[in-house]
């Protein structure tokens, strides 16, 4: 059996203070806190690439485990934001970084915000196909590359951060059935824009996060064979303070089984879930996550304390 | 589709708002009343799951009362 034994973390030291900001987007103070969350926005330096950011969360990891580079099988990297222009993939270069083995294998996966999730399924089977016994699922999507600052929709959400998930034979948890979902048609509502920008459709994608994830996680659920109330904690993709507290809402649930955590760093995307649960800091026996957003995409599961 | 006020108003679910909406008249600004450019969605989409009806982008900028959201559904 494989799963989870650990997660590394990293979340760049500077921020952009979003209480400085919200005059020039005509907000109060109240707004900022008790709607979009994010009082603080983690931003890499601009000599930082994403691959650096795998590499400081592989430390973090090294810091929480024995892991040693020649040990690893594979390496996953789930970006839309890679190295340069993404040619050649950015897990190449990692591989390069943390001198890796000539038989470690490597690729990239194009996710946004799902991408954690669904990164968990696609590296699990291709360890258990393979008869893999260590690797890790790296994210990092650091949206400072893209945002445009003069965007109200977006330029006050988006964080930078990364991490690198072991996946091994010695886990932690284990993963339950998972459930995949796509509004292909909807894929205009979180896009990069002519000139190289992030845009959203606030609208569209509350709407969605709203109603299919409340939706996906009770089917989810259902499949495990599992209801809300056997669920200890959820960790949910950070959108924002507002989407949390609307599927807090719908989902029936109390804000210590499912917090916003994204206060002092903002929406890292594809990192939001791997950050929270790196940074637990008690154990829970049932554990939902799901990612929401670009694409659009959903997907979720259970982890399960071994 | 007709509907009422109170048809609207009982529509809201809890929460969804952070504003007491009981008071609301068909007249008022629902941004005067205090629901604010977040919660303005969450209104929206109350409606849209309760009814069974979609409102476009274009047109929710425009709906700016629930009087002027009853007459526009008298046309859906």
């Amino acid at each position: 059996m494989i799963g989870i034994e650990a997660i590394g973390c990293y979340i760049p030291q500077n921020r952009i203070d979003n209480n400085n900001r919200i005059a020039e987007f005509d907000l109060d103070e109240n707004f900022l806190i008790q709607k979009i969350g994010m009082q603080h926005l983690a931003v890499k330096d601009s000599g930082e690439e994403t691959s650096d950011l795998c590499v400081k969360a592989f430390k973090d990891l090294q810091n929480k485990t024995s892991i040693q580079t020649e040990q690893l099988d594979c390496i996953v990297v789930c970006t839309q934001n890679p190295d340069g222009h993404g040619l050649p993939h950015t897990s190449a270069i990692v591989h390069e970084k943390l001198d890796l083995s000539d038989h470690c294998a490597v690729f990239d996966i194009s996710l946004g915000c799902s991408g954690f999730v669904y990164g968990m399924s696609i590296i699990q089977g291709f360890m258990q196909a393979n008869g893999f016994e260590k690797g890790i699922l790296f994210t990092a999507d650091p949206y400072s590359k893209i945002i445009d600052k003069q965007d109200k929709n977006t330029s006050l959400l988006f964080g930078d951060g990364a991490s690198a998930t072991l996946i091994s034979n010695t886990p932690k948890w284990k993963t339950g059935r998972f459930l995949f979902g796509s509004y292909g048609k909807s894929h205009p509502a979180i896009k990069i824009n002519e000139d190289n920008k992030l845009t959203m459709n606030g609208r569209a994608v509350f709407n969605f996060s709203a109603i299919t994830v409340p939706n996906n996680i009770a089917d989810m659920l259902a499949l495990n064979a599992l209801t809300i109330d056997d669920v200890e904690y959820f960790a949910l993709h950070q959108g924002s303070r507002f989407i949390i507290d609307t599927l807090r809402r719908k989902l029936k649930v109390d804000e210590q089984k499912l917090p916003f955590l994204a206060t002092d760093y903002g929406n890292t995307v594809s990192s939001s879930i791997p950050l929270i649960l790196g940074g637990l800091d008690k154990s829970y026996k049932t554990i939902v996550i799901a990612g929401f957003g670009v694409g659009l995409s959903w997907a979720s599961t259970v982890l399960f304390e071994i | 589709m007709i509907v009422t006020l109170e048809d609207i108003l009982s529509a809201v679910e809890d929460g969804a708002v952070s504003v007491d909406i009981s008071e609301i008249k068909g007249d008022d600004s629902l941004a005067d009343a205090g629901i604010d450019s977040l919660e303005i969605m969450s209104f929206f989409l109350s409606i849209e799951e309760k009814f069974n009806v979609k409102f476009p982008d274009e047109d929710v900028d425009d709906l700016n009362t629930i009087n002027d959201i009853i007459a526009y559904m008298e046309h859906l």
